[in-house]
């Protein structure tokens, strides 16, 4: 188990590496979009930036950053209600195991939407 | 009581913990709104997920109707102001969080001083405070170009 102060440092990390992309992931749904935030949604927009290598790369990264951040984020406020090794160590497995499961659940569709316009 | 021997136990819950406003100052609200705009911001990422992987059948199936028919059904006033909410909560989120990380990186928080009346710490007066107020206009400013794309582009361009 890492300690607290470099969870908290990667949880800063994290976050820096989220308002870049965060940042991008806005730019690409309004003024980088053909048309502005209509046009962000129209399945051919979608579907480009979905298979194009770059832009699933930078989707991928930032599920990977966003899953860390937000229940890490989860677990801080959680220890805080209670005391007790039985809680830390309830919270920490089960804010662990949320943060995988939603990582793989966003990856699978990352992967299908990519796979489903190149194969 | 184990626990409570050395230490008193914290056991006041959240309206009586993190979220109690009673003597809050600026820094306190600021952080008080980091906490909620976080819980709602990540709660949302969950939801976001969840709808997006539900469309997967449509890209598999080369079928665009079921992405089509979930956009259209979610194209409405009330879901873009869920989203105006979503965008602002995640801009403040987001630049709140640099002022954090200046802050525990010990930037701008001011030199320590010898405690004299009245006592009012260096960090209270520092140019932190003036990147809360700069952060909080920046996302403002964000937020209402968050309604013009959400608002004025979807049904008047």
């Amino acid at each position: 188990m890492m300690r607290e102060s470099t969870l908290m440092w990667i949880q800063y990390i994290t976050g820096l590496g989220i308002l870049v992309l965060g940042a991008l992931h806005f730019a690409s749904l309004t003024f980088l979009a053909p048309g502005g935030y209509p046009g962000a949604l129209e399945y051919t927009t979608v579907f480009s930036r979905y298979t194009d290598p770059l832009w699933a790369a930078a989707l991928e990264a930032f599920l990977a950053l966003l899953s860390y951040h937000v229940f890490n984020g989860f677990r801080i406020m959680l220890l805080e209600l209670n005391q007790g090794s039985g809680w830390s160590k309830a919270v920490n497995a089960t804010m662990f195991l949320a943060a995988l499961v939603v990582f793989l659940y966003g990856t699978r569709t990352i992967i299908t939407f990519y796979l489903g316009g190149v194969v | 009581m184990s626990a409570g021997a050395k230490f008193p136990e914290n056991k006041r819950g959240v309206l009586g913990g993190w979220a109690r406003v009673s003597h809050a100052n600026f820094e306190r609200w600021l952080y008080l709104l980091h906490r909620l705009t976080g819980i709602v911001v990540g709660l949302y990422l969950i939801a976001l997920l969840v709808e997006t992987s539900n469309v997967a059948p449509a890209y598999l199936g080369n079928n665009p109707n079921v992405w089509n028919d979930l956009m259209a059904s979610l194209y409405n006033p009330v879901m873009h102001a869920g989203l105006l909410i979503i965008a602002a909560f995640a801009v403040y989120h987001g630049l709140n969080g640099v002022r954090l990380f200046l802050a525990a990186s010990g930037v701008g928080v001011g030199r320590p001083i010898r405690p004299e009346w009245p006592y009012a710490p260096v960090s209270l007066r520092s140019p932190q405070r003036f990147l809360g107020w700069l952060f909080i206009a920046v996302t403002l400013v964000l937020t209402i170009y968050a309604f013009y794309q959400l608002f004025i582009v979807t049904h008047f361009v």
